[in-house]
């Protein structure tokens, strides 16, 4: 429970200072979002399209480390491509990646807002001209979310909600894979269900604004409302490691093994049912505060 | 005195018969064969299975080579390639599977592609895309042990059944077969704390580490010593990327990259040499069983092949066309030039 709060004190406190971290590039045309499904983990950070800008610090700071494909032997494979890492003033550290090729020519490592990192590039697994981008906090070992950090994007359009499943038996903390969706069961308002534990998955995304094509994205919440409590929460703003995984910090037990069962179908966990009337409300939003919900009333008997 | 100046040069005679300086023996490589791998014929690796081979990687084409000089494989590499001496896996940037074949290049068996796959000391790890996840897959479709981070990881080395893996957060951890992870240190001490490479012995009972800058350090921790054990070096040359570190000759000598060419520690006598180059470091790897290694040297004035006996003497130094490759067998060295193969073996006269 410390780190979340730590990382919130520190989103807070960066929030609240009016950091003056600017996105990396002059025209940021946003087409994936933090924690997305990248098939065997999360996608630690952002994705921006619009052509071969240039990369600028999102502020001052000093490169740590530089990664060009280039021949030798012990550098390791990476899908990052020609990739920069800086670190900035209060451990944060900003990670530029599929640069593209022989963008570095430094004079000196220490870097200011204004400089030129590099071209937007498709070097690494990429599969068009993008900047993979990432932030970390070295001190608390996490990786955070960078819209929390970078200068709000108009946005006007809701998230998506597809879908919304109810899987009787309770399946945190086990691989998505084995929860038998087979199983689940729609809800519908007027429907019944038999009161107990039920494992809620959603299937949701939020369409990019900045693309004309198809371009699904991940929410920044997610929330199941149960008789008007909150039952279930889930916001997109960090991920610390724990034990051998990377998880939500506000979520925890909540990893990527558990929580995507395919592109856009979440895990949200498991909420108990009780008998009687029932008022649920699924509630998904945005970063710029655009809010999609469902509200389903059922009709729950006993076991 | 009119006999003095013969006799002293007769008793020079004298000493030079019963006590002549012995010369120190001359090494050089001699080439065996050499062979043009786009067009030589390949062989059939079923027709001679007792045959010992290399792997090449030419940057293109890639496959196996017998020591005798029959080309065995021949292909072309996609966005990247794993090899060794007996499997390799060619795979595509975004991979949706990893085809695992043996250096026949039957195919072992596919999995889905959770990552690139890396071979080190004949263990088949994968390293997620985004280069902060890390599994190892033994004989089925799930891995032996998962394990993710919240940091880049800068470098790994395997031996003896343990993997060190170096993260840019400043950690180096050591893991066992079974995914646990045996030793955790924090590598600080520098304004700026990130490791830049690491190096088990050959033993897995010491690890080498690079890290920090302002100033950069080379850490040799003794593991059954834990933070008790480690001797640190300060490093006058800093790099920003992974910096080449490996042991060699029993773990004696610590092999350390250089911008100006490379460093070798003496841990059993705590000394160290320079070995320098015009040019930046490429790759390198023990010749045989004494103390030779070869490193190759790429840029400046001229690509170099450089052999060096151990602790620091240069024994052979040679100019190379740019972007050749290097490959030891035993007391065999495969070079790669273009599409070109060239096997030496050394020898001492």
């Amino acid at each position: 429970m410390k780190t979340p709060l730590l990382l919130c004190i520190l989103l807070l406190t960066l929030s609240a200072a009016g950091f003056a971290f600017q996105w990396p590039v002059e025209n940021p045309v946003l087409t994936a979002t933090f924690c997305e499904n990248r098939r065997n983990h999360f996608h630690g950070g952002i994705d921006l399209g619009g052509g071969e800008q240039e990369v600028h610090p999102i502020e001052d700071g000093e490169i740590i480390f530089y990664y060009t494909s280039d021949y030798r032997s012990s550098q390791l494979p990476t899908g990052l491509g020609n990739f920069l890492v800086i670190e900035h003033p209060r451990g944060i550290r900003s990670l530029y990646a599929h640069l593209a090729r022989d963008p570095f020519d430094f004079v000196d490592y220490g870097v200011e807002k204004g400089d030129v990192l590099g071209i937007i590039g498709d070097t690494g697994a990429s599969q068009g001209k993008h900047l993979h981008f990432e932030v970390a906090d070295k001190e608390l070992r996490q990786l955070a979310n960078p819209m929390r950090l970078l200068p709000e994007l108009p946005d006007r359009r809701a998230p998506s909600i597809n879908d919304i499943r109810l899987v009787p038996g309770e399946y945190n903390g086990r691989r998505a894979s084995e929860i038998p969706v087979s199983d689940a069961y729609t809800p519908k308002s007027g429907g019944s269900i038999a009161a107990g534990v039920w494992t809620v998955l959603m299937d949701v995304y939020d369409l990019s604004e900045y693309v004309s094509y198809f371009c699904p994205m991940s929410p920044y919440r997610i929330q199941v409302f149960l008789n008007g409590q909150m039952a279930r929460s889930l916001v997109y703003d960090g991920l610390g490691e724990n034990e051998a995984r990377l998880e939500f910090i506000q979520a925890t037990e909540v990893s990527f093994a558990n929580f995507y069962l395919n592109d856009w179908l979440v895990n949200l966990g498991a909420i108990t049912i009780p008998q009687g009337a029932v008022m649920l409300e699924f509630v998904a939003s945005d970063y710029a505060g655009n809010e999609a919900s469902r509200l389903v009333s059922l009709n729950v008997s006993g076991r | 005195m009119k006999w003095s100046i013969p006799a002293l040069f007769f008793i020079f005679i004298i000493y030079l018969l019963f006590f002549p300086t012995q010369l120190r023996p001359e090494f050089f490589m001699r080439p065996s064969w050499t062979i043009d791998v786009s067009r030589a014929t390949v062989y059939d690796r079923g027709q001679l299975p007792d045959i010992s081979v290399v792997p090449f990687d030419l940057g293109g084409l890639f496959g196996y080579v017998s020591t005798d000089g029959k080309l065995l494989l021949r292909d072309q590499r996609l966005f990247g390639l794993a090899i060794d001496a007996k499997t390799y896996i060619s795979f595509s940037s975004v991979p949706e599977e990893l085809v695992i074949r043996d250096n026949g290049g039957r195919v072992i068996r596919s999995i889905a592609a959770s990552g690139y796959p890396i071979l080190l000391d004949g263990r088949l790890f994968l390293i997620s895309t985004n280069r902060a996840g890390l599994a190892e897959l033994a004989g089925g479709q799930i891995p032996r042990w998962e394990r993710e981070f919240a940091s880049v990881i800068t470098d790994l080395d395997s031996r003896n059944g343990f993997l060190a893996v170096g993260l840019l957060d400043s950690r180096l951890a050591v893991i066992d077969e079974i995914g646990t992870v045996t030793l955790e240190l924090d590598m600080k001490g520098s304004r700026i704390n990130a490791v830049y490479g690491c190096a088990l012995s050959g033993d897995a009972q010491k690890v080498a580490v690079i890290h920090g800058i302002g100033p950069q350090y080379l850490s040799v921790v003794d593991i059954a010593g834990g933070a008790a054990g480690i001797i640190d070096y300060g490093l006058e040359t800093e790099f920003r990327t992974t910096r080449y570190l490996r042991f060699f000759d029993s773990d004696r000598f610590l092999v350390v990259e250089e911008k100006d060419g490379l460093k070798v520690l003496d841990l059993d006598n705590n000394d160290e040499y320079a070995v320098s180059s015009e040019g930046s470091f490429v790759s390198a790897g023990a010749i045989g069983s004494n103390n030779l290694i070869w490193v190759i040297f790429a840029g400046g004035a001229a690509s170099e092949l450089v052999i060096i006996d151990l602790p620091g003497r240069v024994v052979m130094r040679t100019a190379v066309a740019p972007g050749v490759a290097a490959f030891s067998q035993d007391d065999q060295i495969l070079l790669g030039i273009g599409e070109i193969l060239c096997m030496a073996k050394e020898e001492i006269r």
